[in-house]
Protein backbone atom coordinates (compact mmCIF):
# COMPACT_ATOMS: atom_id res chain seq x y z
CA UNK A 1 0.00 0.00 0.00
CA UNK A 2 1.47 3.48 -1.16
CA UNK A 3 1.71 6.26 1.26
CA UNK A 4 -1.18 8.28 0.35
CA UNK A 5 -3.50 5.47 0.09
CA UNK A 6 -2.81 4.87 3.70
CA UNK A 7 -3.14 8.52 4.58
CA UNK A 8 -6.22 8.38 2.60
CA UNK A 9 -7.18 5.61 4.87
CA UNK A 10 -6.82 7.03 7.85
CA UNK A 11 -8.72 9.86 7.42
CA UNK A 12 -11.25 7.96 6.57
CA UNK A 13 -11.30 5.57 9.24
CA UNK A 14 -11.11 8.94 11.51
CA UNK A 15 -14.15 10.22 9.24
CA UNK A 16 -16.50 7.13 10.02
CA UNK A 17 -15.32 7.32 13.78
CA UNK A 18 -16.62 10.96 14.20
CA UNK A 19 -19.55 10.23 12.47
CA UNK A 20 -20.45 7.50 14.84
CA UNK A 21 -19.68 9.76 17.90
CA UNK A 22 -22.33 12.20 16.44
CA UNK A 23 -24.34 9.44 15.66
CA UNK A 24 -27.18 9.92 18.70
CA UNK A 25 -27.15 13.04 19.27
CA UNK A 26 -28.12 13.17 15.46
CA UNK A 27 -31.06 11.02 15.77
CA UNK A 28 -32.04 12.56 19.29
CA UNK A 29 -32.26 16.10 16.73
CA UNK A 30 -34.11 13.99 13.92
CA UNK A 31 -36.41 12.48 16.58
CA UNK A 32 -37.08 16.38 17.96
CA UNK A 33 -37.83 17.49 14.60
CA UNK A 34 -34.95 20.15 14.86
CA UNK A 35 -34.12 19.53 11.05
CA UNK A 36 -36.32 22.08 10.09
CA UNK A 37 -35.14 24.77 12.59
CA UNK A 38 -31.89 24.10 11.50
CA UNK A 39 -32.37 24.61 7.64
CA UNK A 40 -33.88 27.64 8.77
CA UNK A 41 -30.69 28.97 10.11
CA UNK A 42 -28.40 27.40 7.33
CA UNK A 43 -25.99 30.88 7.48
CA UNK A 44 -24.24 31.13 10.48
CA UNK A 45 -22.75 34.72 10.96
CA UNK A 46 -19.04 34.88 12.31
CA UNK A 47 -19.04 37.61 14.97
CA UNK A 48 -15.72 39.31 16.52
CA UNK A 49 -16.03 39.68 20.53
CA UNK A 50 -14.92 43.28 21.14
CA UNK A 51 -11.23 43.53 22.53
CA UNK A 52 -12.60 45.08 25.81
CA UNK A 53 -16.17 42.90 27.30
CA UNK A 54 -17.33 45.56 30.26
CA UNK A 55 -20.35 46.71 30.91
CA UNK A 56 -18.37 49.25 33.64
CA UNK A 57 -15.76 50.59 31.15
CA UNK A 58 -17.14 50.05 27.67
CA UNK A 59 -20.67 49.64 28.25
CA UNK A 60 -22.05 50.54 24.53
CA UNK A 61 -20.00 48.36 22.10
CA UNK A 62 -20.57 45.43 24.96
CA UNK A 63 -24.20 45.65 24.98
CA UNK A 64 -24.21 46.27 21.47
CA UNK A 65 -22.22 43.39 20.94
CA UNK A 66 -24.38 40.84 23.47
CA UNK A 67 -27.85 42.65 21.89
CA UNK A 68 -26.84 41.46 18.03
CA UNK A 69 -26.74 37.89 19.52
CA UNK A 70 -30.15 37.42 20.50
CA UNK A 71 -31.38 39.85 17.16
CA UNK A 72 -29.31 37.33 14.52
CA UNK A 73 -30.73 34.24 16.44
CA UNK A 74 -34.56 35.14 16.69
CA UNK A 75 -34.96 38.03 14.06
CA UNK A 76 -32.78 37.11 11.43
CA UNK A 77 -32.73 33.88 12.64
CA UNK A 78 -28.75 33.50 11.17
CA UNK A 79 -26.71 31.07 13.86
CA UNK A 80 -24.08 32.26 15.05
CA UNK A 81 -20.11 32.07 15.86
CA UNK A 82 -18.33 34.03 18.40
CA UNK A 83 -14.84 34.45 17.39
CA UNK A 84 -12.76 35.31 21.15
CA UNK A 85 -9.32 35.50 19.37
CA UNK A 86 -9.27 39.45 19.41
CA UNK A 87 -10.74 39.73 22.78
CA UNK A 88 -8.59 41.09 25.53
CA UNK A 89 -10.14 41.30 28.18
CA UNK A 90 -13.95 40.44 29.70
CA UNK A 91 -14.91 41.71 33.22
CA UNK A 92 -17.08 39.06 35.85
CA UNK A 93 -20.61 40.85 35.49
CA UNK A 94 -20.21 40.81 31.60
CA UNK A 95 -19.43 37.28 31.44
CA UNK A 96 -22.59 36.75 32.90
CA UNK A 97 -24.88 38.69 30.81
CA UNK A 98 -22.94 37.00 28.02
CA UNK A 99 -23.24 33.66 29.16
CA UNK A 100 -27.10 34.15 30.06
CA UNK A 101 -27.67 35.21 26.61
CA UNK A 102 -25.84 32.19 25.36
CA UNK A 103 -27.74 30.00 27.46
CA UNK A 104 -31.35 31.42 26.65
CA UNK A 105 -30.45 31.32 22.93
CA UNK A 106 -29.33 27.83 22.67
CA UNK A 107 -31.87 26.33 24.85
CA UNK A 108 -34.62 28.10 22.71
CA UNK A 109 -32.45 27.09 19.62
CA UNK A 110 -29.98 24.47 20.37
CA UNK A 111 -26.61 25.02 18.56
CA UNK A 112 -27.66 28.39 17.59
CA UNK A 113 -24.10 29.41 19.09
CA UNK A 114 -21.07 28.61 18.44
CA UNK A 115 -17.33 29.81 19.08
CA UNK A 116 -13.75 29.83 19.73
CA UNK A 117 -11.37 29.55 22.51
CA UNK A 118 -10.29 32.65 23.64
CA UNK A 119 -6.32 33.49 22.96
CA UNK A 120 -5.83 35.81 26.18
CA UNK A 121 -5.11 33.84 29.76
CA UNK A 122 -7.58 36.41 31.73
CA UNK A 123 -10.46 35.65 29.25
CA UNK A 124 -10.05 31.83 28.93
CA UNK A 125 -9.51 31.66 32.69
CA UNK A 126 -12.66 33.63 33.63
CA UNK A 127 -15.16 32.12 31.27
CA UNK A 128 -13.73 28.63 31.49
CA UNK A 129 -13.85 28.66 34.83
CA UNK A 130 -17.48 30.10 34.69
CA UNK A 131 -18.71 27.03 32.36
CA UNK A 132 -19.17 29.04 29.54
CA UNK A 133 -17.16 26.59 26.77
CA UNK A 134 -19.76 24.18 27.80
CA UNK A 135 -22.82 26.44 26.92
CA UNK A 136 -20.78 26.65 23.63
CA UNK A 137 -20.54 23.16 23.03
CA UNK A 138 -16.95 23.30 21.99
CA UNK A 139 -15.28 19.73 21.27
CA UNK A 140 -11.45 20.99 20.37
CA UNK A 141 -8.61 20.52 22.77
CA UNK A 142 -8.44 23.27 25.56
CA UNK A 143 -5.67 26.08 25.10
CA UNK A 144 -2.85 25.92 27.82
CA UNK A 145 -1.49 28.76 29.33
CA UNK A 146 1.47 29.77 32.18
CA UNK A 147 -0.09 32.57 33.61
CA UNK A 148 -3.64 32.21 34.59
CA UNK A 149 -5.19 35.40 36.96
CA UNK A 150 -5.57 34.25 40.60
CA UNK A 151 -9.45 33.83 40.61
CA UNK A 152 -11.94 31.34 42.38
CA UNK A 153 -15.44 31.29 40.80
CA UNK A 154 -18.62 29.88 41.73
CA UNK A 155 -19.83 28.38 38.33
CA UNK A 156 -22.97 30.05 36.49
CA UNK A 157 -25.94 28.91 37.55
CA UNK A 158 -29.29 29.33 36.50
CA UNK A 159 -32.50 28.89 38.02
CA UNK A 160 -36.23 29.99 39.78
CA UNK A 161 -35.81 28.48 42.96
CA UNK A 162 -33.38 26.82 45.54
CA UNK A 163 -30.72 29.28 46.69
CA UNK A 164 -28.55 26.47 48.24
CA UNK A 165 -26.08 26.09 45.67
CA UNK A 166 -25.19 29.58 45.09
CA UNK A 167 -24.87 30.22 49.29
CA UNK A 168 -22.98 27.92 49.86
CA UNK A 169 -20.44 28.49 46.67
CA UNK A 170 -20.61 32.10 47.44
CA UNK A 171 -20.10 31.30 51.28
CA UNK A 172 -16.81 29.39 50.45
CA UNK A 173 -15.61 32.23 48.51
CA UNK A 174 -15.31 34.49 51.48
CA UNK A 175 -14.78 31.76 54.04
CA UNK A 176 -11.39 30.80 52.13
CA UNK A 177 -10.49 34.54 53.72
CA UNK A 178 -11.64 33.76 56.93
CA UNK A 179 -13.79 36.53 56.44
CA UNK A 180 -16.89 35.62 58.09
CA UNK A 181 -17.98 32.64 59.82
CA UNK A 182 -20.97 30.66 59.02
CA UNK A 183 -24.35 31.81 61.38
CA UNK A 184 -22.83 35.00 61.85
CA UNK A 185 -25.03 37.82 61.21
CA UNK A 186 -22.90 38.86 58.78
CA UNK A 187 -23.57 35.81 56.96
CA UNK A 188 -27.19 36.15 57.17
CA UNK A 189 -26.79 39.96 55.26
CA UNK A 190 -25.50 37.79 52.73
CA UNK A 191 -28.23 35.16 52.43
CA UNK A 192 -30.21 38.34 53.32
CA UNK A 193 -29.42 40.41 50.11
CA UNK A 194 -28.54 37.37 47.55
CA UNK A 195 -32.41 35.87 48.05
CA UNK A 196 -34.28 39.27 48.09
CA UNK A 197 -32.66 39.81 44.69
CA UNK A 198 -33.42 36.12 42.87
CA UNK A 199 -37.23 36.39 44.59
CA UNK A 200 -37.53 39.73 42.99
CA UNK A 201 -36.07 38.79 40.01
CA UNK A 202 -38.43 35.78 39.80
CA UNK A 203 -41.51 37.65 41.29
CA UNK A 204 -41.68 40.81 39.26
CA UNK A 205 -38.91 40.25 36.68
CA UNK A 206 -41.12 38.54 34.24
CA UNK A 207 -44.95 39.94 34.31
CA UNK A 208 -47.50 37.30 32.92
CA UNK A 209 -47.97 39.96 29.87
CA UNK A 210 -44.43 40.01 28.98
CA UNK A 211 -44.10 36.18 28.88
CA UNK A 212 -46.92 35.80 26.89
CA UNK A 213 -45.55 38.22 24.64
CA UNK A 214 -41.95 37.03 24.20
CA UNK A 215 -42.87 33.35 24.25
CA UNK A 216 -40.54 32.04 21.90
CA UNK A 217 -37.29 34.08 23.51
CA UNK A 218 -38.33 34.61 26.92
CA UNK A 219 -36.62 32.58 30.04
CA UNK A 220 -38.31 33.38 33.54
CA UNK A 221 -35.12 32.74 35.36
CA UNK A 222 -32.11 34.12 37.21
CA UNK A 223 -28.48 33.62 36.51
CA UNK A 224 -26.31 34.18 39.44
CA UNK A 225 -22.48 33.77 39.59
CA UNK A 226 -19.79 34.62 42.35
CA UNK A 227 -15.87 35.65 41.86
CA UNK A 228 -12.89 36.12 44.68
CA UNK A 229 -10.37 38.49 42.91
CA UNK A 230 -7.64 37.13 45.13
CA UNK A 231 -4.86 39.71 43.62
CA UNK A 232 -7.49 42.39 45.21
CA UNK A 233 -8.77 40.46 47.86
CA UNK A 234 -12.46 41.31 46.67
CA UNK A 235 -15.51 39.07 46.00
CA UNK A 236 -18.26 39.75 43.75
CA UNK A 237 -21.16 38.57 43.77
CA UNK A 238 -23.65 38.67 40.71
CA UNK A 239 -27.61 38.49 40.00
CA UNK A 240 -28.74 38.84 36.16
CA UNK A 241 -32.36 38.37 35.06
CA UNK A 242 -34.09 39.29 31.81
CA UNK A 243 -36.83 40.59 32.24
CA UNK A 244 -38.83 44.25 31.85
CA UNK A 245 -36.07 46.18 34.10
CA UNK A 246 -36.92 47.57 37.55
CA UNK A 247 -38.05 50.84 35.79
CA UNK A 248 -40.23 48.86 33.77
CA UNK A 249 -42.05 46.89 36.61
CA UNK A 250 -42.22 50.39 38.84
CA UNK A 251 -44.82 51.69 36.59
CA UNK A 252 -47.35 49.30 37.70
CA UNK A 253 -46.13 49.03 41.12
CA UNK A 254 -45.26 52.48 42.35
CA UNK A 255 -47.53 54.19 39.92
CA UNK A 256 -48.30 57.00 42.51
CA UNK A 257 -44.76 58.11 43.50
CA UNK A 258 -43.75 57.42 39.55
CA UNK A 259 -46.11 60.37 38.90
CA UNK A 260 -45.54 62.31 41.86
CA UNK A 261 -41.90 62.59 40.98
CA UNK A 262 -42.89 63.66 37.08
CA UNK A 263 -44.75 66.37 38.63
CA UNK A 264 -41.74 67.74 40.66
CA UNK A 265 -39.56 66.88 37.77
CA UNK A 266 -41.96 68.45 35.38
CA UNK A 267 -41.18 65.77 32.88
CA UNK A 268 -41.11 62.23 32.50
CA UNK A 269 -38.00 60.66 34.61
CA UNK A 270 -35.13 58.74 33.13
CA UNK A 271 -34.99 54.99 34.17
CA UNK A 272 -32.24 55.81 36.18
CA UNK A 273 -33.97 58.34 38.06
CA UNK A 274 -36.95 55.73 38.56
CA UNK A 275 -34.27 53.09 39.96
CA UNK A 276 -32.94 55.79 42.32
CA UNK A 277 -36.20 56.00 43.63
CA UNK A 278 -37.25 52.39 43.73
CA UNK A 279 -33.75 52.16 45.93
CA UNK A 280 -34.30 55.56 48.29
CA UNK A 281 -36.10 53.58 50.79
CA UNK A 282 -33.41 51.04 51.08
CA UNK A 283 -31.03 53.72 51.52
CA UNK A 284 -33.03 56.10 53.92
CA UNK A 285 -35.28 53.88 56.53
CA UNK A 286 -34.29 51.14 59.14
CA UNK A 287 -34.57 47.74 59.13
CA UNK A 288 -37.61 47.54 61.34
CA UNK A 289 -39.66 50.17 59.13
CA UNK A 290 -42.63 49.01 57.03
CA UNK A 291 -43.04 45.78 54.96
CA UNK A 292 -40.59 43.80 52.71
CA UNK A 293 -38.20 46.02 51.64
CA UNK A 294 -35.78 44.35 49.47
CA UNK A 295 -34.02 47.02 48.57
CA UNK A 296 -33.03 47.71 52.19
CA UNK A 297 -31.76 44.02 52.28
CA UNK A 298 -29.77 44.43 48.85
CA UNK A 299 -27.96 47.81 49.91
CA UNK A 300 -27.65 46.73 53.47
CA UNK A 301 -24.38 44.45 52.62
CA UNK A 302 -22.65 47.20 51.26
CA UNK A 303 -23.28 49.77 54.01
CA UNK A 304 -22.61 47.28 56.54
CA UNK A 305 -18.95 46.56 54.75
CA UNK A 306 -16.24 48.90 55.63
CA UNK A 307 -15.44 48.66 51.88
CA UNK A 308 -18.07 47.94 49.38
CA UNK A 309 -20.15 49.05 46.33
CA UNK A 310 -23.39 47.83 45.09
CA UNK A 311 -23.95 48.67 41.33
CA UNK A 312 -27.24 47.89 39.46
CA UNK A 313 -27.79 48.12 36.18
CA UNK A 314 -31.66 48.18 34.57
CA UNK A 315 -33.29 48.69 31.04
CA UNK A 316 -31.76 52.06 30.38
CA UNK A 317 -30.80 53.01 34.00
CA UNK A 318 -27.51 52.52 36.36
CA UNK A 319 -27.70 53.26 40.16
CA UNK A 320 -24.55 52.90 42.27
CA UNK A 321 -24.20 52.63 46.02
CA UNK A 322 -21.18 52.93 48.19
CA UNK A 323 -20.96 51.84 52.14
CA UNK A 324 -20.57 55.16 53.10
CA UNK A 325 -24.00 55.94 52.03
CA UNK A 326 -23.05 57.47 48.66
CA UNK A 327 -25.06 57.21 45.85
CA UNK A 328 -25.31 58.01 42.05
CA UNK A 329 -27.32 56.95 38.85
CA UNK A 330 -26.81 57.83 35.48
CA UNK A 331 -29.01 57.34 32.10
CA UNK A 332 -27.40 53.99 30.06
CA UNK A 333 -27.01 54.96 26.00
CA UNK A 334 -28.44 51.45 25.11
CA UNK A 335 -30.82 49.40 26.88
CA UNK A 336 -30.05 46.35 29.47
CA UNK A 337 -31.55 43.19 28.60
CA UNK A 338 -33.29 43.09 31.95
CA UNK A 339 -31.50 43.70 35.46
CA UNK A 340 -28.28 43.23 36.30
CA UNK A 341 -27.52 43.63 40.46
CA UNK A 342 -23.38 43.50 41.26
CA UNK A 343 -22.05 43.37 44.80
CA UNK A 344 -18.56 44.41 45.23
CA UNK A 345 -17.16 43.64 48.51
CA UNK A 346 -13.68 43.70 49.70
CA UNK A 347 -12.30 41.12 52.30
CA UNK A 348 -9.61 42.91 53.69
CA UNK A 349 -12.27 45.53 55.18
CA UNK A 350 -14.53 42.71 56.27
CA UNK A 351 -11.92 40.47 58.52
CA UNK A 352 -13.19 43.63 61.02
CA UNK A 353 -16.70 42.24 60.87
CA UNK A 354 -16.93 39.69 62.97
CA UNK A 355 -15.24 41.85 66.11
CA UNK A 356 -17.11 44.91 65.44
CA UNK A 357 -20.69 42.95 65.48
CA UNK A 358 -19.54 41.51 68.97
CA UNK A 359 -19.06 44.83 70.50
CA UNK A 360 -22.64 46.47 69.47
CA UNK B 1 -51.41 25.22 78.47
CA UNK B 2 -50.46 23.13 75.57
CA UNK B 3 -46.65 24.31 74.14
CA UNK B 4 -45.65 23.44 70.44
CA UNK B 5 -41.63 24.59 69.59
CA UNK B 6 -41.25 24.90 65.57
CA UNK B 7 -37.55 24.66 64.68
CA UNK B 8 -37.48 26.70 61.48
CA UNK B 9 -34.15 24.47 60.18
CA UNK B 10 -35.38 21.56 61.05
CA UNK B 11 -39.04 21.20 61.00
CA UNK B 12 -39.14 23.37 57.88
CA UNK B 13 -35.98 24.50 55.55
CA UNK B 14 -32.33 25.74 55.85
CA UNK B 15 -32.71 27.95 53.35
CA UNK B 16 -36.27 30.02 53.65
CA UNK B 17 -36.51 31.84 50.83
CA UNK B 18 -39.60 34.24 48.83
CA UNK B 19 -42.25 35.19 49.22
CA UNK B 20 -45.52 32.76 47.66
CA UNK B 21 -45.27 29.38 47.11
CA UNK B 22 -45.68 29.23 43.36
CA UNK B 23 -42.63 30.31 43.44
CA UNK B 24 -40.10 28.77 46.08
CA UNK B 25 -40.95 25.58 47.96
CA UNK B 26 -39.60 27.11 51.06
CA UNK B 27 -41.73 30.26 51.04
CA UNK B 28 -42.99 33.20 53.57
CA UNK B 29 -46.24 31.47 53.19
CA UNK B 30 -45.73 28.01 52.97
CA UNK B 31 -43.96 28.32 56.34
CA UNK B 32 -47.19 30.31 57.32
CA UNK B 33 -49.67 27.71 55.54
CA UNK B 34 -48.19 24.37 56.76
CA UNK B 35 -46.50 25.44 60.07
CA UNK B 36 -47.70 28.80 61.52
CA UNK B 37 -51.38 29.06 61.14
CA UNK B 38 -52.25 25.37 62.17
CA UNK B 39 -50.32 26.06 65.19
CA UNK B 40 -51.91 29.03 66.12
CA UNK B 41 -55.32 27.18 66.10
CA UNK B 42 -54.05 24.23 68.13
CA UNK B 43 -51.79 25.49 70.79
CA UNK B 44 -51.18 27.81 73.30
CA UNK B 45 -47.95 29.01 73.11
CA UNK B 46 -45.28 28.37 70.06
CA UNK B 47 -41.58 28.89 70.30
CA UNK B 48 -40.30 29.70 67.24
CA UNK B 49 -36.39 28.76 66.66
CA UNK B 50 -34.82 31.06 64.33
CA UNK B 51 -31.47 29.76 64.40
CA UNK B 52 -29.57 27.70 62.44
CA UNK B 53 -31.06 28.54 58.90
CA UNK B 54 -28.40 30.68 56.30
CA UNK B 55 -30.79 33.67 57.25
CA UNK B 56 -34.26 34.94 56.44
CA UNK B 57 -34.94 38.06 53.97
CA UNK B 58 -37.56 40.79 54.78
CA UNK B 59 -40.06 39.50 52.24
CA UNK B 60 -40.27 35.88 53.62
CA UNK B 61 -40.52 37.12 56.91
CA UNK B 62 -43.30 39.59 56.15
CA UNK B 63 -45.18 36.86 54.53
CA UNK B 64 -45.16 34.40 57.06
CA UNK B 65 -45.86 36.64 60.05
CA UNK B 66 -47.23 39.80 58.84
CA UNK B 67 -49.54 37.94 56.70
CA UNK B 68 -51.08 35.88 59.77
CA UNK B 69 -52.78 39.20 60.11
CA UNK B 70 -53.55 40.53 56.40
CA UNK B 71 -54.28 36.98 55.02
CA UNK B 72 -55.21 35.03 57.55
CA UNK B 73 -57.20 37.75 59.24
CA UNK B 74 -56.02 36.36 62.99
CA UNK B 75 -56.19 39.27 65.90
CA UNK B 76 -52.61 40.57 66.65
CA UNK B 77 -53.16 40.76 70.09
CA UNK B 78 -53.46 36.60 70.29
CA UNK B 79 -50.41 36.19 67.46
CA UNK B 80 -48.32 38.34 69.84
CA UNK B 81 -49.22 36.45 73.09
CA UNK B 82 -48.74 33.18 71.65
CA UNK B 83 -45.85 33.46 69.17
CA UNK B 84 -42.58 33.46 71.18
CA UNK B 85 -39.40 33.84 69.69
CA UNK B 86 -35.20 32.51 70.17
CA UNK B 87 -32.98 33.84 67.84
CA UNK B 88 -29.18 34.14 69.18
CA UNK B 89 -27.43 34.67 66.05
CA UNK B 90 -29.82 37.79 65.29
CA UNK B 91 -31.44 38.70 68.38
CA UNK B 92 -32.61 41.63 65.84
CA UNK B 93 -34.62 39.41 63.55
CA UNK B 94 -37.33 39.47 66.81
CA UNK B 95 -37.98 42.83 66.89
CA UNK B 96 -38.22 42.75 62.67
CA UNK B 97 -41.01 40.38 63.35
CA UNK B 98 -42.72 42.23 65.77
CA UNK B 99 -43.07 45.18 63.57
CA UNK B 100 -44.12 42.89 60.52
CA UNK B 101 -47.06 41.78 62.95
CA UNK B 102 -47.93 45.08 64.58
CA UNK B 103 -47.96 47.08 61.48
CA UNK B 104 -50.01 44.71 59.19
Amino acid sequence: MDITLKKWHKLHTQNIRKRENTRIERLKRRKLDLVSIRSKHSMRMHMKVPQVMSLFENYEETIQFINEISESIFKQELFVFLDFSQCKKISSETCVVLAAEIERCTRKIPRSVLGSYPQYAGVYHFLNELGFFHLLGIRSSKPTFDDLPEVDVVRLQSGQDNPEGLIKGIKELFYSADGIQPHSPYSGKIYRALTEAMANAVEHAYPDNFKKENTNTCMPIWWRAGFKLNDKNTVLMILYDQGVGMPNTLKTNWKEKIEELASTLAREPFDSEKLALAMEKGRSSTQVEGRGQGSYDIQKLIRESSRGTLSIFSYRGKYIYHNDNQWHHESLPLPLNGTLIVWQICLNALEREPNEEKSN
Amino acid sequence: MKKKVINIAKDFSRYPYGRLRQYSNTSGEAFREDHLKPALFAFDEIMVEMDGTEGYGSSFLDEAFGNLVRKEKIDKAIILKKLKFISKDDPSLIDEINVYINEA
